[in-house]
Formats: C-alpha cells, structure tokens, sequence
C-alpha cells in the first residue's frame, strides 16, 4: 500500500484494498446490512469499483503477459461518496422496512451481500457521474434490484405501501421516469429501464 | 543505439514475451529487491500467475513449432532490399511477412489459451510426467516449504507441496480479478485471450471424455503444448525456408492447407486418437527431466503426432539459419541464440565496469545495486572505465533448474551470479549465458524487426494482406469459437449470444444479474482443474454449503437458458469442469 497523494492510496493486492474497504464503512454498514452478512465479503465485491490495470509498454509483436497487473486506487472522496449514499439508504430504509425488497425471504447471506454490493456499485457509479438521489430514489431502485423478472408500476407501488403508505401511483410513475433519464455530466444515464412488456428492471451503467 | 527504437520509456513497465527472442520480459519487481526469496524458493503467490502464464508461452516457444514461429516473424529482415522488390509480385520476403501475420493470427488464441489454462485450471497430478511450467513454479514457490517438510519426515514431492500452493493462491483476491478481468473481454478481441482460453477448456472436457488421464490438468496442459507444438509437420508448413526466396503457389491455396491442417486434421487425429496419444507422451516425456531442452534424437523415439523425420529436422535448422542472417551482424543481438533461457524478472540499470574490472549496476535510482567482478572477456581492452545503460535481470537455467542474476552493459552479458550460492561468473552460468542480450536490447530489435514490416500504399502486398489477414481474423473466430462455445447439444452457438460475448464477454451476458459474474469467477477457481465440495468453497469465500449450492444453481440456469451450456458439472455436494 502507498498512499499517492493526501487524496488516494493505491493497492497492490485486493486483500488489502478490500480491508481498508470494509473498515472505513464498518460504522455505517453494521445498521443497514441483513445480519449475518460478512463485511469482508462486501468490500470483496465493492472493491472492483477501483480497480486498475497497471499500465505496461510492449513491442507491436509481443504477447501481452498475462491479464494485466491490476491495482486498486481508492480516493478518500469516493469513501466520502460511498458514505453518503448509505446515509442516503438508510434514511429510505424507513422504520422497519429492509432496503432491498424480497431478499430476506429468498436470499441467502452469501447472496444478500453479492446483491448489495451491486445495488452500491450501481448506486455508486451513477452518484459518481453527477446524479443527484434522494432518499426516496434509493426506495424504488432498492425494491427493483436484484428482481429479474421486472417489476410493474403496481407491483413496485404495493411493494412499498407496505413499509410507507404514502407513496402513489404517480410518485412511482415520476420517480421511474426521472431515474430512467438521469441528467449527468456525460448527458443522461438510465438507472432504471422499461421492458416491452412494461415491467421495470435496474440497468448497468 | 538501442534506447531509441524501444517500444516506450526505459523505465516503464514492461509485460510480455517476445515471440523471436523468447525472452520473458517482466519488470513488475526489481530482482535485486527479492533476491532472498528467489535464492531459497519462497517467491510470493502474487507473482504466481504472472509465472504461470509467461512460463507456458515460453515453453510453447521452446518447440520446433515456437523456433519456426519466431523464425518466421524475423525471416522477412533476412533481405531489406528484397522485401521492398518484392512488393508487387508477393513471392519472397513479403509473402514470408504476411505469412507471418497470418499464422500469428492463428496461433494466437492457442497460445493464450494454453497459457490461461496454466494460471486458473492446471493443477499437478498422478501422472509421472511434470510440466516445464508446474516443474519451474515448483522450484520458485514452493521449494522452502518442500525441504522444510522433508526435514520433518514428511513424504510429501515437490508437486504435492505445489498443488497445496497453487490451490491456495488461485483462490485469493487477487486472482479472482484477474479471472473477472479475463471473463470480461472481447471474444473478438485480437489478444485472443478469452476466446482460446474457452477453446481450450472445450477441448479438455472433450479429451477427459475420451481419456481419464487427462483428468490430471498438468498433464493435459504438457500434453497440447507437445501436441500442437512438437509437430514437425506444421513446424515445415509453417515455414519452409525455400518459401523465403521465392514462391510461385498459390498463396490463397497455402492458407486453405494450414486452416484445414490445424483446426481440421490435426484435431481430428487428436480426439480420435488421445488414448493412445497420451501413452507415447508419458512414455517419451519422462525419458528426460522437466526443463530438458535438448532431446537427442538417436536415443528417443518420438511419438507418431510429432510426425518427425531427419529431413523436417534439417528443413528446420535451415529456416531458422536463414532468418537469423540478420541477427549475425555485429549491430544486432543474435536474438536466436538464448531462446533456452528463461528469463523470470529483469529491470534497468546503470551499469559501470571500472579501472580494476569491478563492476557495479545500480538499479531503481540507486536504492539496490549488485556489484562484483566482470567476466574477463567482457571489459574493455583499454582497460578504460565505462558506463552505460544496462539491465539486471533473473533468469532460470532449466536445463539445470538453477536461478542466476545477470548483468549486462549495453547488450552485453557482463556478469552472472548464483543467487543461492552467490558465486560469480562461474563458468556453467557464463557459457550458458554468452550469448543472452540484455531485454532492452532484444526489444529494440523486436521493434526493428516490426518497423520493418512496412508494405507499400496500393501495393499488392498490401492487398494481398489486408485481405489475408481479414480472412484469418474470420476463420480463426470462426472455428475457436465453434468448440469453445459450442453449445451442450451440439449445435453451433446463436448469433446473437455471439454478438453479446463479442461485446463484453461472459460478464456482459451476466450483466444484469447482480453478482453472478463474481461467484462464476470465484467458483471456477475453486474447481479449477479439480472437483471441489461445496463445503470446501463455503469455508473459503464464506457463508453456508447452502449459499454455494444456490449460485451453482443460479448461474447454470443463468448461463444454460442464455448459451446452451452448463457451466458447471454438480452431483453429491460436489462441482467441477467449469467452461468459463
């Protein structure tokens, strides 16, 4: 490990990029995971989110040696950032209500933290261009993650009635159009996307 | 003169393996500063697959098929002038460049495939031959571990103690992203990566079906690099030095026979016959050690796939004798000449020889250095003190399973030294070593060599290789991807999954599947090469044998509704032959 600049350290091993992951959320993902969930095997999913492939020269003719080195480069900022959004989730989770909807039932700890850190990942990569979430943002794209058959206006309106009755119809419907057409730095970035058989799914960015 | 024709900065890190010279140039470490781990066998499992990977390319290089290869990437140097002459008729030195391109085309996916099947699936095993590959990491890895266990009279083999380690390392972080990083390239990528290393292991599951031996993944792996490269027959196909003066076939004619010799008779004759194929391995390849490079002729008989006679003997020895005429010029390091040597971590220096004959190489700005006496032969005849640019670099002398640190000033070899013993110059290593160039020197070259390979505008060299070459890019495509995503049932694999691997790779088609990518990579390490339980992967990546079982099950639904193929084989708690 060095650290580059007072803004970054860089890794040379997942190991240790992963532990310094997981220590600085510790605090915060104690409230928000489903318990059991080992936070070594959240930061091992989290941490591709830095990492780089050491660059290399070689002549024109030459096979490349293996996958490239990698390396992980982890701004301060981009913890900052990671920080946020969990404040930002937790204040969706609501009383009693689990941000990623239908993953206590069917889910099991191995699994729970594979989805979570994509729905991070995801969440992440999308702050990380320049969109602005709320609270209620993270409700909706929590409730769609990791459903892959999709999810109708209704069926998401209901799931979250459940935990908060005052959501509608037409929040569902706005919110969904909103983070299906995020304005960002590069343009727009669709966090959400509809179906021809007008089911919802979250989308890569 | 050099420094200028170099592929970037000095100091700049530097990864691959040069196809002519078959030198191994990796600057990811500074040898000096693991000096200690190298003299006693206990190298870090962070350079595992970097060893792994570049050992298997050398050794595919160490071949008749690999000589022959590198000849025919230098052979069009062998006459500048003839090559500018030529680029209107096709017939001599230009063909031989665009033969090149074109054989490079297809050989590549092979190559890469063999050396990934090295890093994430290929496992010591019951069988009495050991891979040049599994034999070097043995020596580099694990060789502490082994004679400390000896020491306390346990019987453990070397292999043993390197299983145990390869088990361990495949399975860390780090080689997880790796895998990540390979699942996610380009099929169509020209690296070739991912798509031989599906190729192959298609073709394992397909061998072990015909032959159990195979199971042992270091086998299998020491026996394609011998099959496919070892063959006399292609080597002579490949390049025949007469070709290199002048040829009147049919150049469209030649690729069609080295297509179908390749991905048609060759690999018919290999399933039809691999039972029986794999016996005369065993039996030839342990009549020698691993790391042997030199297997006389008189007192072996090879076998039958090798395809081998006196006169494809001879007709090799003259293609590389005609390619290397350049490299015989006082100017140029005889890139040839070392091929035998594998070169393990190298890194720049200044090096200085003075007054007295002592020379001292300073590496990273100073912070480690390496100092002692120069080989006699190697100071200048004034007696003068010189300083220069130059190189130290670890190399492995397999014929002797032996690790030295050489030093060169400019291309020359100045000094060696025993990293276990500390003895220098002595003169095993010197011979050994005369002829090495320092990396730096055998790169400039390889640059020359490919500056060189310049055909003219509207030519119908040019032509003749944009259209070959295209061709070759199609075709190769076409049959890797026929077996390395050939789906279950037989059938040839859809188009537009296809069109999604080209795109992205495997993780593309597991994009919107939060986690599958991940536990496809950390899964197939775990059973690389072996059947693993799912207790043994939930006591490694954490969770229940119930978790493992539950992305065994979603990934195989994932991946057989989408490409038709299992990714993983599962019964009794147990899963193995992964095909990603």
């Amino acid at each position: 490990m060095r650290l580059t600049t007072m803004e970054q350290t860089e890794f040379d091993n997942a190991e240790k990029a992963a532990e310094c992951v997981s220590n600085a959320l510790q605090h915060k993902l104690s409230d928000i995971l489903p318990s059991g969930v080992p936070l070594s095997l959240l930061a091992r999913d989290l941490i591709t989110i830095w990492v780089k492939q050491i660059e290399t020269i070689q002549p024109k003719r030459s096979r490349p040696a293996h996958i490239a080195g990698l390396r992980w480069v982890i701004r301060s900022d981009d913890l900052k950032l990671l920080d946020s959004i969990l404040d930002g989730l937790k204040v969706s989770a609501g009383a009693g209500f689990f941000i990623l909807g239908g993953l206590t039932p069917t889910g099991t700890v191995v699994a729970a933290a594979g989805l979570f850190a994509s729905f991070l990942k995801l969440t992440f990569n999308a702050v990380s261009k320049g969109a602005v979430l709320c609270p209620r943002d993270y409700s909706v794209i929590a409730t769609l993650f990791g459903q892959s058959t999709g999810m109708t206006n209704q069926d998401i309106l209901d799931h979250l009635s459940n935990v908060e009755s005052d959501w509608t119809l037409t929040e569902i419907d706005e919110r969904l159009t909103k983070l299906s057409e995020i304005p960002c730095q590069s343009g727009k970035i669709a966090m959400v996307w509809k179906s021809f058989d007008a089911r919802w799914r979250t989308a890569g960015i | 003169m050099y420094p200028r024709y170099l592929a970037g900065p000095v100091s700049a890190r530097r990864a691959y393996t040069d196809p002519i010279s078959n030198a191994v140039v990796n600057t990811s470490v500074n040898p000096l500063a693991i000096w200690p781990d190298l003299a006693a066998g206990r190298l870090s499992p962070e350079f595992l697959n970097v060893v792994l990977h570049e050992t298997t390319h050398y050794s595919s290089f160490l071949s008749p098929v690999g000589y022959v290869y590198g000849a025919l990437m230098a052979a069009h140097t062998a006459d500048p002038i003839g090559f500018i002459r030529d680029q209107d008729k096709v017939e001599g030195p230009a063909r031989i460049a665009i033969q090149a391109e074109v054989i490079s085309t297809y050989l590549t996916p092979l190559l890469e495939g063999l050396a990934l099947f090295s890093e994430f699936d290929a496992l010591p095993g019951p069988s009495p031959v050991a891979s040049t590959v599994s034999s070097v990491a043995s020596l580099l890895f694990c060789k502490e571990r082994f004679v400390s266990l000896a020491k306390n009279g346990k019987a453990y083999s070397p292999y043993d103690v390197l299983k145990q380690f390869i088990l361990t390392s495949r399975t860390r972080e780090d080689a997880v992203n790796r895998k990540n990083a390979l699942l996610g390239l380009s099929l169509a990528s020209d690296d070739g990566y991912l798509l031989g290393y599906l190729w192959l292991k298609a073709l394992w599951r397909v061998l072990i079906g015909r032959c159990r031996k195979l199971q042992d993944t270091d086998l299998f792996l020491s026996f394609v690099i011998d099959y496919f490269f070892y063959d006399y027959q292609l080597a002579s196909l490949i390049f025949n030095w007469q070709d290199a003066l002048r040829s009147n076939d049919d150049f469209e004619k030649y690729i069609e026979v080295i297509e179908y010799y390749i991905f048609g008779k060759r690999l018919e004759e290999l399933v039809a016959n691999v039972d029986e194929y794999v016996e005369q391995y065993e039996q030839y390849a342990v009549e020698s050690r691993p790391g042997k490079i030199y297997i006389s002729t008189e007192s072996h008989i090879h076998p039958q796939y090798h395809n081998f006679s006196a006169e494809a003997e001879e007709e090799i020895n003259i293609a590389l004798a005609y390619a290397s005429m350049r490299s015989r010029h006082v100017m140029w390091p005889q890139f040839s000449a070392g091929r035998h040597i594998l070169r393990l971590f190298s890194t720049p220096a200044q090096v200085e020889i003075g007054k007295d004959g002592k020379f001292r190489a300073n590496c990273e700005g100073g912070r480690d250095h390496i100092e002692g006496s120069a080989i006699e032969l190697a100071r200048p005849v004034s007696m003068e003190r010189v300083v220069g640019q130059g190189s130290v670099e670890a190399v492995m002398l397999t014929d002797e399973m032996r690790v030295v640190m050489c030093v060169f000033l400019d291309k020359e070899l100045i000094a060696t030294m025993d990293v276990k013993s500390g003895k220098a110059n002595d003169r095993r290593a010197v011979t050994a070593c005369d002829r090495l160039a320092s990396y730096l020197s055998l790169e400039a070259a390889s640059e020359k060599i490919s500056e060189e390979l310049h055909f003219r505008e509207g030519s119908r060299a040019e032509q003749t290789f944009l259209r070959l070459c295209s061709r070759a890019k199609a075709k190769s495509y076409e049959y890797f991807s026929n077996l390395g995503l050939g789906r279950d049932n037989g059938m040839e694999q859809v188009p537009q999954v296809l069109r999604v691997l080209d795109s992205g790779g495997v993780i593309r088609i597991l994009e919107e599947y939060p986690g599958h990518a991940e536990w496809l990579a950390r899964l197939s390490l775990s059973c690389g090469g072996r059947v693993s339980t799912f207790d043994e992967a939930a006591a490694h990546w954490g969770g229940s044998a119930d978790d493992i079982e539950h992305w065994l099950s979603k990934i195989n639904n994932i991946i057989g509704n989408l490409c038709g193929k299992e990714a993983f084989a599962v019964a009794d708690n147990s899963f193995g032959l992964c095909q990603f």
